[in-house]
């Protein structure tokens, strides 16, 4: 649906976004993960036009915006990384507010509304004031809010950061039915266990794209073989360690009471690990992202 | 309709802080009686001190005269030399009145000690008015003197004041009040306003939202001028029945005036709001323009008082014409006829500001 070709934007010199591409699938879920400052939020301004890109192209459905990004903001539904409702209305205000600005026709607008209060389980607070709701009640209804004009396409800014578990398996479930409603989603997220429910991951750093698939494609991509190693004796003294081994150094990572251990040659240097137990596991998002992190 | 529904969250956004509230409807009131008590510029019971030395009848009458003028507090008695400076350093007393005997003229058919009038020149404007009522209480002595001898002056101007016949001081103040009234209240509540937007990151949603720069800005604007406007009103009522200012003319041009200045003072603080990235840096912004607007207006002292090279701030400046246009309607009951060059003046200010601002707002929204 949505392209971005070799697109760069830079603050002061510095470099946000470093020449990206990207292809966000129309009906399915993208999802940009990556450390704080990795360049996400920029992107996702630049898709719809509060941050003006350097070089590069967006194109949608096939053809360049050029310019002109009401193309996009008038199919899309944009979520701002902080939660960006007016605390002193109420939610029903709110969407009342959202839905005039939206042009969503007065007709439509009752309906509407109890029927994306009701999908979010928020008709029990229509008349509690914004700043009084839950951190997970407030991006529920920060998204029913850009519901309101049936957007294709959805661009969610880190939606559960800060949330609660329950209310961000709440909020994913919202997701996975608007997908299945034939929308578009694209959405960023710092946890990586999130990240893998997307069809396509984009990991990105420092501004530039890491690796883009679907999770079975990266695993099938992936240069490396994952041990799981149960250390003998203190996690933290046998880290101590290994970080004293350049070449173990750059393939291990610490994960629970666990090290996890990237072999991407021909030699199990996790041998060199004292262990009691080592066992070859499937690597997860996490896994793939530190070892590209570190080897590009 | 959307426009509607703006106004409409900015009223409920303004409405919901309760102590906002308090702050916009009662704080006026309170300032106003404040201010119209503290800014006057009458002179009364300045401190004096009373040196006699010349020990005549003369000199106890006019001290007398003195005493019993509320103009003058005899703080200080003394009737010997003494270092008078050190009164005046000292501060307990604002002037001091030496009465020496004029020795040169003894036999004179009217005979007057010599008055010398010590002031404390720090406040230069209460000490020039407080030695003009001094004078005055010597000569009406005079006067008195000649007038029981059958002498009179042979030429006496008459004054007649016309407007404010009992040259109040709250009279001319009062007005002026109102017109800093709602300039405090339009350009702090206006100015706060975007920056807000900017800060809860709301602005990014109203943006990319279909509304339209010009709705955003009229938007915001309009919410602020009807309640500038209430305040007016409830600060018309307060000088007319509080301090029983005479109103004498029409309401409507009253209106009319303060609905251009809207337009000028809305727009200057949404050009704040702009430039300004927190309510911190619009917080010193207005405070700054306030201040400079305050004493360019002529509404404590004379614009002509201001220095040619400093008069062009003068001339731009919109509260000097509002202050001007309020006055001429409040006291004299004047028309249009008496102030359209004012308002044209205002009228042209505003449109540049308008333009200005709102070029500014859409080069802000197209970064």
């Amino acid at each position: 649906m949505v392209r971005l070709e070799r697109v760069s934007k830079s603050f002061a010199g510095i470099r946000a976004v470093d020449d990206v591409s990207l292809h966000i699938q129309r009906s399915a879920i993208t999802i940009l993960t990556g450390a704080d400052g990795a360049g996400k939020s920029t992107l996702f301004k630049m898709l719809v036009g509060l941050v003006k890109k350097d070089s590069g192209a967006i194109l949608l459905n096939g053809k360049d915006i050029g310019g002109d990004y009401s193309l996009i903001t008038s199919v899309c539904g944009y979520m701002p990384e902080r939660f960006s409702l007016y605390t002193d209305l109420s939610v029903e205000e709110n969407l009342d507010f959202f839905a005039a600005v939206q042009r969503v026709p007065a007709r439509r607008r009752e309906d509407l509304k109890k029927r994306l209060l009701e999908r979010t389980g928020m008709e029990p607070f229509r008349r509690r004031r914004a700043g009084a709701l839950s951190g997970g009640m407030k991006q529920k209804l920060a998204l029913s809010t850009i519901l309101l004009s049936s957007p294709e396409l959805i661009i969610l800014d880190e939606p559960t950061t800060g949330v609660d578990p329950l209310s961000r398996i709440e909020f994913f479930a919202i997701i996975e039915e608007l997908k299945r409603e034939g929308r578009t989603i694209v959405m960023s997220t710092p946890y990586l266990d999130e990240a893998e429910k997307g069809d396509n991951i984009v990991m990105v750093k420092d501004g530039r794209v890491l690796r883009q698939d679907s999770i079975a494609r990266l695993r099938e991509a992936f240069p490396a073989r994952l041990f799981r190693i149960l250390p003998r004796g203190n996690v933290f003294e046998v880290m101590r360690g290994i970080a004293a081994d350049p070449e173990l150094a750059g393939r291990t990572h610490m994960r629970g009471r666990h090290i996890h251990y990237l072999q991407d040659g021909p030699a199990n240097l996790g041998l060199r690990i004292p262990h009691r137990e080592m066992v070859e596991e499937k690597p997860t998002l996490e896994d793939m992202y530190i070892y590209y992190e570190r080897h590009p | 309709m959307k426009l509607f529904y703006l106004i409409k969250k900015e009223l409920i956004e303004i409405v919901r802080q309760k102590e906002l509230l308090v702050l916009m409807f009662v704080g006026p009131v309170i300032q106003i009686i404040v201010l119209g008590y503290v800014i006057s510029s009458d002179v009364r019971h300045v401190p004096v001190g009373v040196v006699d030395l010349s020990r005549g009848r003369t000199a106890a009458r006019i001290i007398q005269r003195v005493r019993q003028s509320p103009l003058f507090d005899v703080r200080y008695e003394s009737g010997r030399s003494e270092d008078y400076l050190h009164l005046l350093k000292k501060g307990e007393v604002k002037a001091v009145l030496v009465f020496r005997d004029a020795a040169e003229r003894p036999r004179a058919p009217l005979h007057y000690p010599e008055v010398q009038i010590l002031m404390d020149g720090v406040d230069s404007n209460t000490s020039m008015i407080a030695a003009g009522y001094f004078n005055g209480v010597v000569r009406d002595y005079i006067l008195d003197d000649m007038k029981k001898l059958g002498r009179g002056l042979p030429l006496t101007a008459r004054a007649t004041f016309r407007f404010n016949p009992q040259l109040r001081s709250i009279n001319y103040m009062g007005p002026g009040i109102v017109a800093i009234l709602l300039t405090i209240i339009t350009m702090f509540l206006t100015s706060a306003s975007l920056v807000r937007e900017k800060e809860q990151q709301t602005m990014d949603t109203l943006l990319i939202s279909r509304l339209s720069p010009l709705e955003i800005y009229v938007g915001k604007a309009l919410p602020t001028a009807l309640i500038g406007m209430i305040d007016m009103l409830i600060g018309l009522l307060v000088v007319v029945l509080w301090f029983r200012i005479p109103f004498r003319g029409s309401i409507f041009y009253l209106f009319l005036a303060c609905l251009v200045y809207l337009a000028a003072i809305l727009s200057y603080a949404l050009l704040i709001s702009v430039l300004s990235s927190t309510s911190q840096q619009a917080m010193f912004f207005s405070w700054f323009s306030l201040v400079l607007f305050l004493l360019m207006s002529g509404f404590l002292t004379p614009v002509e008082n201001i220095p040619p090279v400093l008069r062009l701030l003068a001339d731009i400046n919109p509260l000097r014409y509002l202050v001007r246009i309020i006055r001429e309607i409040f006291l004299k009951g004047n028309g249009i006829a008496y102030f359209w060059k004012d308002l044209m003046a205002l009228a042209a200010i505003s449109l540049a500001l308008v333009s200005l601002s709102l070029l500014r707002f859409k080069r802000f929204i197209s970064k």
